[in-house]
């Protein structure tokens, strides 16, 4: 009962539901202004989604072919459950451990599973909403294709409701066991991060492992799996059994479904039952004293003389508080590192399941080496887009951000430093071209290019994100998941930053094709970078002064 | 009614000790006020004692419960206002009281008669349907305090509570406190505000550097000074040697 109360608290609190209601009532402008942001949110992913829907369709078409249109709905159920399983692992970390009432509802009368259930339920209903984008245009494609019945639309969107739930659980018990070990040592944000990555890492193996077809058995397997009603099906769930329920239950028809339903039914039901079991015996453990900060040993005066005697510049002084901040925050160093960490994971994946990198070396080698560097250039900026550095970097500072209005600093200054700091994240991903540069044989100077033109490509993304960020901060968030990932500004800054490298592309692309040359290419580009981040950054320094000082927390 | 033994904290294996064998009793009926430096170890014990942090040795015994055996019997018998008022600020007042009707299981009618009162005590009473966001540092102490009014406990356990209150609000729950000791409940505050317990505390405790090193009625910690005059000489006296 107490697990209720307290779960319709946090639907009102990190839902806004309290606040929006009050909108309306007190101040109809802004309740406008947020349910017009929430439109533009949707507005703004839906060309992405048109084309979603589109390629879901003519897969539906060649899976019909095949006779196994099943594999739509298996295919998209597996893709949701692994985003949930990856993505909820950061949600869960700072939901669970880091947010702000939890000093509050400790001490109150609530068991741990209290907590912990309507936690849970709030990081379900944001996975729910996560995976709506690619969950229900599957459901609408198979659904009207296939002439579904009322029965098909009921059961899918219970589905849709279920589907986060198994891995979510999954997930969460992971971190339960991750936290409470971490919070028996002194070093707990070193091992928090240690432990996300090696679990991003051992689901990535686990996946290929479960999907990989025995080598030299290829056509026999192909042939297998084609013969099968539900070949396609089976193979896709594999990397993820219950969605095999799932697709079935919605698929199958008649009383298959039913008892398919009921599978997946019983499987959520005890996945959320584990959970509150481990939860109440070790949800404390990870928790309770888990915030604690180890003192350090008092410095001597020389020490203290020694650090304090070398200053920074301004802008290096922000550079350096912005990643401090970061290696102290493993939410934040996460996220930010996720995407870099991830490739050479997926690289080194072929490697050990006996693929080997050579076809796709044979294939880059096919393309000329100038083009090969830029291509590193636009990885360096690419990972400067996906990385939410810039487009959280105000968010971020949340309540703390009086400090920067009243500090001596410009904003101009404060904004090189974030630039800057942007930059040393985008830098980030230099090993994974330098490995490019050893595999492809790159001269010195084609890497230096590279790197160079990854730093001038990044810019376009860091300054505009920074631009949109600073438009509109989040500053009142409660925990730091909030920063980045139900951040707004994350998900504009990647449109707007996508949107810039697609003009930049499309130059690149006509000038190559009309010249046949590099250079053209180069200067395009590289150029039209230059131009664009000098244009968002003139807007930002212009509008900055004045942002800092209208911004009230 | 309050039973610390033995009680120990400690940080770089054992380097650091922020609490250290810390012994202490208090009555029921009695406000015991918690005094130290900063960094002396009283927000570490106090949390300890509402079981934000778990000690390295020794028990808390609140109205009879073991916070390590029985948690739950202690927060439901205990209120805390924490050092710094953070709470939910997109709720608004009176969502976050009827929250904390809700979890300490507060009836309906006794709700509806103590919560005006209590708003009235603190002068909220016009905002309590705003946003808790739009508060000022002052009117968010109040919304906590009447928070952790508002279901009687036996024990109230208060992290600095007057600061940020105006004078009367200040004096308001100073009287409060007061009535509610003289009615057998038990108050276990800290403060750096000696005047405050100088005047309302039945008997204090002076922490430093992790141990109790004073403990007693304002009378028996002059016994233990020099300096007999006011609570501020006695203080600085202690925690200088």
């Amino acid at each position: 009962m107490k697990m209720l109360i307290l779960l319709g608290l946090q639907l009102k609190v990190n839902f806004g539901i309290s606040a929006l209601r009050w909108y309306l009532k007190n101040d109809p402008k802004r309740f406008l202004g947020s349910v017009g942001l929430a439109v533009l949110v949707i507005v703004s992913l839906s060309p992405i989604l048109f084309v979603y829907a589109q390629m879901m369709q003519s897969a539906y078409v060649i899976a019909a072919g095949l006779g196994q249109p099943g594999i739509i709905l298996a295919s998209t159920v597996v893709l949701s459950s692994l985003m949930v399983l990856v993505f909820s692992l950061t949600y869960v970390m700072s939901v669970f451990y880091f947010s702000r009432d939890l000093s509050l509802l400790v001490p109150l009368p609530l068991l741990p599973r209290d907590i912990l259930g309507a936690k849970f339920f709030v990081v379900l209903i944001l996975d729910i909403l996560t995976i709506a984008p690619f969950y229900l245009p599957s459901l609408l494609v198979f659904g009207v294709n296939s002439g579904a019945g009322l029965l098909y639309w009921v059961a899918g969107i219970f589905i849709f409701l279920l589907v986060p739930v198994v891995p979510l659980a999954l997930s969460s018990i992971f971190m339960l066991c991750l936290m409470s070990l971490v919070n028996l040592s002194r070093k707990k944000d070193t091992l928090q991060l240690i432990g996300l990555f090696l679990f991003l890492g051992a689901l990535l193996f686990l996946n290929v492992y479960l999907t990989s077809i025995p080598a030299g058995e290829e056509t026999d397997f192909l042939e297998r799996i084609l013969a099968d009603e539900q070949g396609l099906v089976r193979l896709t769930a594999r990397a993820y059994p219950p969605a095999l329920f799932a697709a079935r239950a919605l698929s199958a028809g008649g009383g298959e479904s039913l008892l398919n339903f009921l599978y997946f039914l019983g499987m959520s039901a005890a996945g959320l039952a584990l959970l509150l079991l481990v939860g109440q015996m070790i949800f404390y453990r990870g928790l309770v004293g888990g915030s604690e900060v180890q003192q350090g040993r008092a410095l001597s005066r020389e020490e203290l003389a020694g650090i304090t005697a070398g200053a920074l510049s301004p802008v290096w002084a922000i550079a350096l508080r912005e990643i401090k901040y970061l290696v102290r925050t493993p939410i934040y160093l996460f996220n930010s590192l996720a995407m870099v960490a991830v490739i050479p994971i997926v690289l080194a994946i072929p490697l050990f399941t006996g693929g080997g990198l050579a076809p796709l070396l044979e294939l880059l080698h096919t393309v000329p080496k100038a083009i090969q560097a830029l291509g590193g250039a636009a990885f360096m900026g690419l990972m400067a887009l996906f990385a939410p550095a810039a487009s959280s970097s105000f968010s971020r500072e949340g309540r703390l951000f009086w400090i920067s209005q009243v500090i001596p600093v410009s904003p101009e200054q404060q904004i090189r430093g974030k630039v800057l700091y942007s930059l040393i994240i985008a830098f980030l991903s230099v090993p994974v071209v330098a490995l490019a540069a050893f595999w492809l044989s790159w001269s010195i100077s084609q890497f230096l290019i590279a790197v160079l033109g990854g730093v001038i490509l990044s810019l376009p993304a860091i300054i505009s994100n920074l631009l949109i960020d600073l438009l509109r901060p989040y500053l009142t968030w409660d925990n730091p998941q909030k920063a980045i990932k139900q951040n707004i500004n994350v998900i504009f800054g990647m449109v707007v930053g996508g949107a810039l490298y697609y003009l930049l592309y499309l130059a690149g692309r006509h000038a190559y094709l009309a010249t046949g040359a590099a250079l053209p290419l180069y200067l395009v580009v590289l150029g039209g970078a230059a131009v664009l981040s000098a244009l968002c950054y003139g807007i930002l320094v212009k509008i900055a002064p004045a942002r800092y000082r209208e911004i009230a927390i | 009614m309050i039973e610390i033994a033995n009680l120990s904290k400690s940080y770089l294996k054992g380097a650091v000790k922020a609490v250290d064998n810390l012994n202490l009793k208090v009555k029921a009926g009695e406000i015991f006020g918690f005094l130290g430096p900063n960094g002396a170890g009283k927000t570490t014990t106090i949390k300890m004692m509402v079981g934000l942090l778990k000690p390295d040795s020794g028990s808390i015994t609140i109205n009879g419960f073991d916070i390590s055996e029985q948690p739950l019997a202690v927060k439901n018998s205990i209120s805390y206002v924490p050092e710094s008022p953070e709470i939910y600020e997109k709720l608004t007042g009176i969502e976050y009281l009827n929250f904390l009707g809700d979890v300490y299981s507060v009836p309906g009618a006794a709700r509806k008669e103590k919560i005006p009162a209590l708003l009235d005590l603190f002068g909220l009473s016009g905002v309590v349907g705003d946003l808790i966001q739009s508060y000022s540092h002052g009117m968010r102490q109040k919304i906590v305090l009447v928070g952790a009014l508002l279901h009687e406990p036996e024990v109230y356990i208060l992290d600095e509570p007057m600061v940020g209150l105006d004078p009367r609000s200040s004096n308001n729950l100073k009287n409060y406190l007061r009535e509610s000791c003289d009615r057998g409940k038990t108050v276990f505050f800290s403060t750096h505000i000696l005047e405050v317990a100088e005047r309302l505390c039945d008997r204090i405790g002076i922490i430093h550097q992790g141990r109790l090193i004073a403990c007693g009625t304002l009378e028996e910690l002059r016994g233990l000074a020099e300096s007999k005059e006011t609570l501020e000489h006695i203080f600085l006296e202690l925690t200088e040697k």
